[in-house]
């Protein structure tokens, strides 16, 4: 018996694109993926890869205009594209909600903890005073914060950022969202602190039954916590996956890259495989596949088109010529 | 580097007020530079007949309604038999025509060559009619030449006194913050001691020191000294803050672990990243240095007569009951009022072109 | 042949308030840090955030005054210097040649307001390496070949480049001089993951052909175990393990080694381990630093000492020195 998913979100086809002085940068380029109740989904890149506008595109942060944002965000059934600030104000922070990757600079040093953690309950909840606090110090304990009634009344400063990073996550949890997108929320933290929080999101996530959207560059980290993993590379995504099918069989020669180029303990006193090249800047973008320029296994094909997304199992889905089904085999 | 320049040209042009107060500064600056030759009168010479003279009434049709092109009356003088005071009738038959270029009193043209041209005026002796723009002042000398020589002495102790002050709060600021320690507290504090006095008692103090019996540049010089021995306070303490946060960067550092020169460093790598954030600093502390010229001389302490400056000629405006019989006399006001706010726009505009997150506070 | 060694180097920040900036307390960065390196060899420094490693780098360099201990430098002919205090005037040229380091972020270490040509040419001309134009030019353009940059680059500005483009400059710069010790401070921790292998394998092609050694800094446990001959892992300022780096990843003996490592992730969704990580807490202030071994309120192993003493370093088995109570000899 399968188990009948409830989609939560689901985009289609989004492009955000600004316009600079260069020219229009497509940041994000038409990507379409979708996020099931309950589950972790992580979009991987690199710097410029379009991870992070993506998140932005779905919480409505991105300007419009400058920025366009076009394409389909259903979110419940509700679209987000086009939607107004007074509308996105009742989602964002509330039904969805973000944590970012720099927690010391996202919280105000000249409020406490308990305030800015109050700010954020009652512009979305109808509690009482009281009761906010209650919901607030219940938040800050299921975070493992260690005196949660003494945090409340303290600054930001006097917290590492590890704690920070919890209060953080803390925030998130108040409304009870149906979604959090956490943008590389543990990048700047030290390994063993990162453990921490990672096993915090998962038991959270368990516990709350909400969904992650989880943004890192780091596939150690995804191994550990997601389920599904969109790779994206320049503003498209490569590749989709399952986590397991995505490790133990991955297709993209950009995906392959980027497994082999990490640092193994065997590879000491030879040299590490690696990726040739740099990400590409959003104005050189190649007419055709975006990693043609990188990848090893460039056809004359992939500088002129720009690959289709083909299933090669069931949910894994890669963007790559290398996988077309071609007569001339 | 040739992509900042282009990023900060064009974020310039993009701020309106500041593009205007480009204008205006580039006009004011003509003017002052041509000086003697837009001012129909020699700014020193008294005019016993137009003591007090109000502004001219400038005509283009004769009594019969016939145009006449732009023209001024002659001006007799008489004095209420009863109040004694001094009355002006101008005598409507007569037309006195404003031309340009006319020929007037002798000047040396950008202090080399002699002549006597000027942009415009009349032909007519200044015994019976004068082309007072801005009318007369006690001795009968045109407010308008007198403002337009003046603009000399005001548009420039801005500069200079800036450039004075600049140069030495850079040195001072970026020694304070690139040594620190020590130095760095016998200097923050020092600044700090001084800056707490009043500012105008400092700038009488300091001004009383210029001998009286000095010549005019003597003393527009001793006026600029003045200005800037206390104007590089704030350029110091700016720069104090650049270079605190310049010297953690890791060029800097990188300077340093190869060996390079504390004054290399100095000069290599610090000067020209806080070049940009000097020239808004620059800009921004003009106004002010307009402003302690023109407060120096209104009392009576900074540029003293023949020579002129806007400060000067308001100082004539002091009591009301000046004011009110005539009031012309605060046209020299406007002026400073015109630059300094001149100088506040291209300000802003370049801060916001140069440093668009504010990290310069303004003086 | 040796280049340099500390002892017992010590480096406190003081922490200043007040109107006269007295000193209200101390951050204890760095705590009696013993080593030595010599040519050719790279020494791995591992830690967290504030552990640390930067200061020691820095203090190394001379760019920080340490405050207790001693530096001794041997110049190339093998002679030793106390460096301490301030560097002797006769070996100030020399050592300043033979030390060069690599920041952390390529965004900040490179001069904004100049071209590629002269920031690279910044070292040589400070230590006079060339008398004429056209040979500086040309080795110039041989040095950005080595570090895979075009050569057409050298009239552009910093800002023009990618992350990766930046750390290859910066590298370039760093061995124009031909330094005998290259301290690498985080190299590779800014920059894009396709782009670290790349930076890591040209320091290694660098050191084999120029015989340079290395002292390598980063909080990457695997990246330095890569670069390493040999490893020190920073707490709290203090080096609690130190040993040959397959010896340290074979068999870790202090407690915060071992969970420094468990805390890597598995890169292997099936295996997943994260959630046996045992640490708990975060390390504790610089400013006030637990008595005893610094490690102690985070330690599963805890003995009744550990608080009062702190432990002094042990050799566990050779070359491999773990400052832990658990192996003191009986």
């Amino acid at each position: 018996m399968i188990d009948i998913l409830e989609r939560i979100l689901t985009v289609t086809n989004l492009k955000t694109y600004f316009r600079t002085q260069r020219g229009t940068v497509k940041a994000v380029d038409d990507i379409s993926f979708h996020l099931d109740k309950g589950e972790i989904l992580a979009l991987v890149g690199e710097s410029g890869s379009g991870k992070s506008v993506t998140a932005q595109s779905i919480l409505g942060l991105v300007k419009v205009p400058p920025a366009v944002v076009e394409g389909s965000i259903l979110f419940n059934g509700q679209e987000l594209v086009g939607l107004s600030q007074a509308e996105y104000r009742k989602i964002r922070g509330m039904r969805i909600s973000m944590i970012f990757q720099e927690p010391m600079s996202s919280f105000d040093p000249l409020y406490t903890i308990g305030q800015q953690l109050m700010e954020v309950a009652k512009a979305h909840m109808p509690w009482t005073e009281e009761e906010a606090k209650e919901k607030i110090i219940a938040t800050l304990k299921s975070v493992h914060i260690p005196e949660p009634e003494k945090r409340y009344d303290e600054y930001p400063h006097e917290m590492s950022g590890g704690m920070l990073q919890r209060i953080m996550i803390a925030m998130a949890l108040i409304t009870g969202p149906e979604i959090i997108i956490a943008d590389e929320p543990t990048t700047a933290l030290d390994v063993t602190i990162q453990a921490q929080v990672l096993n915090l999101m998962q038991e959270l996530q368990s516990s709350y039954n909400g969904s992650i959207i989880f943004i890192t560059h780091d596939l150690g980290v995804v191994a550990e916590i997601a389920d599904r993993v969109h790779v994206m590379y320049a503003g498209k995504i490569v590749e989709k996956a399952s986590v397991e099918e995505l490790f133990n069989n991955p297709l993209h020669p950009y995906t392959i890259g980027l497994l082999t180029s990490r640092v193994k303990r065997e590879y000491k006193g030879l040299d590490l495989p690696y990726i040739k090249g740099y990400v590409p800047s959003a104005d050189q973008f190649s007419n055709g596949c975006r990693f043609s320029s990188r990848c090893p296994k460039v056809r004359k094909k992939c500088h002129e088109h720009l690959p289709p997304d083909l299933e090669i199992a069931k949910d894994h889905i890669v963007s790559c010529w290398l996988f077309e089904e071609s007569e001339d085999k | 580097m040739e992509g900042t320049r282009k990023r900060v040209t064009e974020s310039f042009f993009k701020h309106k007020l500041g593009v205007f107060g480009l204008v205006v500064l580039a006009i004011l600056y003509l003017i002052i530079i041509f000086a003697d030759f837009i001012a129909p009168y020699n700014y020193t010479t008294t005019h016993r007949n137009f003591v007090y003279a109000a502004p001219s009434k400038i005509r283009f049709r004769d009594l019969e309604g016939k145009w006449r092109g732009p023209y001024i009356c002659e001006m007799t003088k008489a004095r209420d038999p009863i109040t004694y005071e001094v009355i002006f009738t101008e005598d409507l038959n007569t037309v006195v025509p404003v031309k340009f270029f006319v020929r007037g009193e002798e000047y040396k043209f950008l202090g080399i060559w002699t002549t006597n041209l000027h942009l415009f005026g009349v032909e007519e002796s200044p015994d019976k009619a004068m082309l007072l723009l801005f009318g007369a002042d006690r001795f009968g000398r045109d407010l308008f030449s007198r403002i337009v020589v003046g603009g000399r002495v005001s548009m420039t102790v801005g500069l200079l006194g800036t450039f004075l002050s600049v140069f030495i709060g850079a040195i001072i600021g970026s020694l304070s913050g690139y040594y620190g320690g020590r130095i760095d507290i016998l200097i923050q504090r020092f600044i700090e001691l001084l800056r707490s006095f009043p500012r105008i008692p400092l700038w009488l103090a300091l001004a009383v020191i210029v001998p009286p019996n000095w010549p005019s540049t003597w003393v527009y010089f001793g006026i600029v000294t003045v200005l800037s021995l206390i104007g590089w306070m704030g350029v110091a303490r700016v720069m104090r803050g650049l270079v605190l946060s310049l010297k953690e960067k890791e060029f800097v550092l990188a300077a340093k672990v190869m060996g390079v020169s504390d004054m290399k460093i100095i000069r290599k790598h610090l000067i020209p990243n806080t070049l940009s954030y000097l020239i808004v600093v620059s800009t921004l502390s003009i106004p002010g240095m307009i402003l302690g010229e023109s407060s120096i001389s209104f009392l009576g302490l900074g540029i003293k007569e023949p020579m002129t400056s806007w400060g000067l000629l308001l100082k004539q405006a002091q009591s009301l009951s000046e004011l009110e019989s005539h009031p012309w006399l605060m046209i020299p006001g406007i002026f400073i009022m015109i630059a300094v706010l001149s100088f506040n726009f291209v300000g802003d505009a370049l801060r916001d072109a140069v440093d668009p997150y504010r990290t310069v506070e303004k003086l | 042949m040796k280049i340099l060694t500390t002892s017992n180097l010590k480096k406190h920040f003081p922490i200043r308030s007040g109107v006269f900036l007295q000193v209200t307390g101390y951050v204890k960065a760095l705590e009696k840090v013993n080593f030595a390196i010599s040519e050719g060899e790279t020494i791995g420094i591992v830690g967290e955030s504030g552990c640390g490693k930067s200061t020691l780098g820095k203090t190394i360099v001379k760019i920080y005054e340490p405050t207790d201990g001693k530096i001794t430098y041997f110049d190339p002919s093998g002679q030793s210097h106390d460096i301490t205090k301030s560097l002797p005037r006769k070996v100030k040229a020399t050592f300043r040649k033979d030390l060069q380091m690599i920041f952390q972020n390529p965004f900040d270490s490179l001069d904004p307001r100049m071209t590629v040509k002269d920031i690279i040419k910044e070292p040589i001309d400070t230590h006079r390496l060339f008398d004429n134009e056209k040979s500086k030019d040309e080795y110039i353009r041989e040095l950005l070949n080595k570090v895979g940059l075009d050569t057409e680059y050298a009239g552009r500005y910093p800002h023009e480049f990618s992350g990766g483009q930046r750390q290859r400059i910066a590298i370039a710069r760093s061995i124009s001089v031909r330094p005998r010790l290259l301290i690498c401070d985080e190299p590779t921790s800014a920059l894009d993951v396709s782009v670290q292998s790349q930076i890591i394998n040209l320091l290694k092609e660098i050191q084999r052909e120029t015989n340079m050694a290395f002292i390598f800094i980063s909080h990457n446990l695997d990246v330095v175990y890569h670069m390493s001959d040999r490893i020190l892992v920073m707490y709290l300022g203090n080096i609690v393990e130190s040993a040959p780096s397959t010896s340290l990843f074979g068999k870790p003996t202090h407690p915060y080694t071992k969970a420094l490592m468990s805390a890597i992730p598995s890169w292997n969704p099936t295996k997943r381990k994260l959630d046996k990580v045992k640490l708990e807490g975060e390390p504790p202030s610089p400013i006030n630093p637990p008595s005893g071994c610094p490690f102690h309120p985070r330690c599963q192993y805890r003995l009744e000492i550990c608080d009062k003493i702190k432990p002094e370093p042990i050799e566990v088995s050779e070359g491999h020195f773990s400052s832990c109570h658990l192996y003191a000899k009986q």
